[in-house]
């Protein structure tokens, strides 16, 4: 029996295992209600890290396409990059699939397994906690954004009340081009 | 992690993901590490402008709060107060059995896994100082009956957790006893005012509204400026001036606002939607200039500071000589007028019984307040046909619609929003079950919570709501999420923006605008400036067509 078709025999456990890793991040009170609660509107994390996890095992064993990992991955990453977690804490979920699997793998009397597949799959591992922080990284920047938007926003607002701006959407649409120079920015925006 | 000399490389890089245990008397929070879950304190200025207690420069970061030297004995004398003020709170204290009926409805503890973000301990953070200073068993036996001895880290808690309920009341919902746990939140932040414990995300818009009437500080004449600008924007859309009266004498209506409902966005669409439904049929009504905020902050601060900024209301109602008074959309505003408006500062009997002068419909539920929810008045035109709706209008709108906490949960209001929505839309999909209605999920921002350096909370708070949001999404398609509360309009954008980007926020009323067919109209958008679809512009010829 090749890896692969092992570890989709065994999915169910590393499954809960792995959720139980994840949920040990909690604490007991809160773990419990997560673990438990299986309505998906009462218990939006639980049922995200539940979703989350599966659709990640399979993606590994699958050797999915990055845009799916990245979707499956968000479903757990965006959640804890607002709770209290360091960037580490918020991305360590992934790691804790290795000995998760290498208990499984202990547990095998199966001899045959090949080390190279092993380590293949340990990579993609890697690679996912790497796709991972990219997300996270991303969630922090939209939450900073957020806060800068607000006070441009609320600026923009004011001067505009006081009389002080003038041809706002095309100050706006300046501000919000990236590629747009400062000086371009004084004069309304880079014309077509 | 510590290095550690004596552990095996593969023990190194193996993190304890297990929180250290403590026991949830042990009170200490540590400030400087909470990122992005804590609000900062209320400005000198505004303490002392309000003649609160301790006005002071502090942070909830400091490790000295600068509290009266007496701090212990005011905030005990504040719970005596309180034990024999209100029944309510002495049964609150004693009654709760520890059932968890309500451990896991709060959104807070849904989001964020903080158990004292259960309503159950939150509440046990101020009964345990109860237990042990105002009971026999307590005094006698100590934490062994759940007490604990007040400290200033005691209060520290009581500042980080009692600022993260949003007072929106959904745990009650659940508790079989009916203990409400925003009262009980209510209480804590009076006592922690007492020695002058506060937020500035509160305490601002309170001396603001103390000032000038409104939370946003905007005077007479502004406030005059911003609603003929709005006028002026509703004209550029619907080809026709409409009459915006302030302060008018003898009017018949009397029409209270959220202020954001003139000044921010997306609440303005709304506001322009109010100014063409009064327009259309006929109403005799004006603003008061004075009485320019519906939303009332001192709800978040002390019944005393709710009462102050209330009484404007009342007061404009009497000096303007109106019949009865129309609210609009906003969300607290609506607990203080069905639950606390009439005790702190009715009877109103110097108005009358409201009646619409439209259909004769006569608001019995409003009898006591005198004041009429603007989704009942419009609910009541529709169902009586004295308007005339397009809903095609809005075909480019897949609406969901949010309850929001205080109207749906304070006063009952579900039915007739809904009522309004189905007639002025063409696509309303319902959120699951348990996430509206009386159950509705809160936005995570309200009670005074919604400011920037919370953010982090907010998004952890509003995940239970932006999750069943994007459920409607994926399933139907929705792409606008309608309300009818200020906070909620200026809190969810950001929360969408965050857990579901490309959905919008509106009002009701911004629906109603969209779809009210007016007499004399030349439209081609709708009320934000898109074009409307091809044939539904009032001034197309047959044939020409509008592209959205």
């Amino acid at each position: 029996m090749n890896l692969n078709a092992y570890l989709r025999q065994k999915e169910s456990a590393i499954l809960e295992q792995w959720l139980q890793e994840m949920l040990a991040q909690y604490p007991a009170d809160a773990s419990g209600f997560f673990r438990k609660e299986r309505d998906p509107f009462a218990n939006p994390v639980g049922d995200g890290m539940r979703k989350g996890v599966r659709a990640l095992l399979h993606l590994l064993l699958d050797n999915g396409a990055d845009e799916d990992f990245i979707q499956a991955l968000d479903s757990i990453v965006r959640i804890k990059a607002v709770q209290e977690f360091t960037p580490s804490e918020a991305v360590a979920f992934v790691f804790l699939l290795k000995p998760v699997i290498r208990r499984q793998l202990s547990e095998s009397s199966n001899q045959e397994l090949d080390w190279n597949e092993i380590l293949l799959l340990e990579s993609r591992i890697d690679r996912m906690a790497l796709i991972a922080f990219n997300i996270y990284m991303q969630c922090r920047e939209s939450l900073y954004k957020i806060k800068a938007d607000q006070v441009r926003n609320m600026s923009f607002k004011l001067l505009q009340r006081s009389n002080l701006i003038t041809e706002l959407d095309e100050a706006e649409a300046a501000f919000d081009d990236p590629d747009c120079r400062p000086s371009c920015k004084t004069q309304g925006g880079c014309q077509p | 992690m510590s290095e550690n000399p004596a552990k095996k490389p593969e023990e190194l890089s193996r993190i304890d993901y297990q929180p250290p245990q403590k026991s949830w008397m042990d009170p200490s929070i540590d400030f400087k590490k909470k990122r992005g879950s804590w609000c900062y304190s209320g400005a000198t200025k505004n303490v002392a402008y309000l003649d609160l207690p301790n006005p002071r420069e502090w942070s909830p970061a400091d490790e000295d709060w600068k509290l009266p030297e007496n701090w212990k004995e005011i905030i005990f004398e504040g719970i005596r107060e309180r034990m024999d003020k209100y029944r309510s709170f002495r049964l609150f204290m004693d009654i709760c059995v520890r059932c968890g009926a309500c451990a896991d409805k709060c959104h807070y503890f849904i989001g964020s896994g903080d158990p004292k973000n259960m309503p159950v301990l939150r509440a046990e953070l101020l009964r345990s100082i109860y237990r042990n200073d105002f009971t026999a068993a307590g005094k006698l036996l100590g934490k062994w009956a759940g007490g604990r001895e007040l400290t200033v880290d005691v209060l520290k808690e009581w500042f980080y957790y009692f600022f993260q309920c949003t007072e929106c009341r959904r745990c009650s919902v659940f508790c079989p006893y009916g203990i409400d746990t925003a009262e009980i939140t209510m209480h804590v932040r009076e006592l922690l005012a007492l020695v002058g414990i506060g937020i500035n995300w509160i305490l601002e818009p309170v001396a603001n509204c103390y000032r000038t009437g409104n939370h946003l500080g905007v005077p007479p004449h502004a406030f005059r400026d911003n609603i003929e600008f709005a006028a002026d924007d509703l004209k550029d859309v619907i080809g026709i001036q409409v009459d915006a009266p302030i302060n008018k004498k003898g009017a018949e209506i009397l029409v209270i606002v959220p202020s954001a409902d003139y000044f921010a966005s997306p609440h303005y669409y709304t506001f322009l939607g109010y100014l063409a439904l009064f327009h259309e049929i006929g109403l005799d009504y004006t603003f008061s200039a004075y009485a320019s905020e519906g939303g009332n902050f001192g709800l978040f601060h002390s019944r005393e500071m709710l009462k102050r900024l209330n009484a404007k209301i009342y007061a404009e109602a009497k000096r303007l000589g109106v019949k009865w008074i129309l609210g609009c959309e906003c969300g607290h505003m609506w607990r203080v007028v069905h639950q606390y408006m009439d005790t702190v500062n009715g009877p109103a009997d110097f108005l009358e019984e409201p009646v619409s002068p439209i259909t004769g419909t006569r608001f019995d539920n409003a009898r006591s307040t005198k004041m009429v929810h603007i989704c009942e008045f419009t609910a009541d035109l529709i169902h009586n046909q004295k308007i005339k709706l397009d809903p095609s209008r809005n075909d480019h709108w897949k609406v969901t619609f949010h309850d929001s906490c205080n109207p749906a949960r304070a006063m009952g209001l579900i039915e007739e929003p809904r009522y309004v929505l189905n007639n002025v839309c063409n696509y309303f999909y319902e959120m699951p079950e348990n996430t509206i209605k009386e159950q509705t999920f809160c936005c995570g921002s309200g009670s005074g919570l919604g400011t920037d350096e919370n953010l982090e909370m907010r998004l952890r708070g509003g995940l239970p709501r932006a999750n069943a949001v994007k459920h409607v999404h994926e399933k139907h398609g929705v792409n606008v999420l309608s309300c009818i509360c200020a906070i909620d309009k200026a809190t969810l954008p950001d929360l969408l923006k965050y857990w579901i980007p490309g959905i919008e926020v509106c009002g009701i009323h911004e629906l109603v605008g969209n779809a009210l067919i007016m007499e004399g109209e030349e439209r081609t958008t709708d009320l934000r400036g898109t074009p409307l679809t091809a044939g539904e512009s009032s001034s197309d010829e047959p044939g020409e067509e509008t592209h959205v």
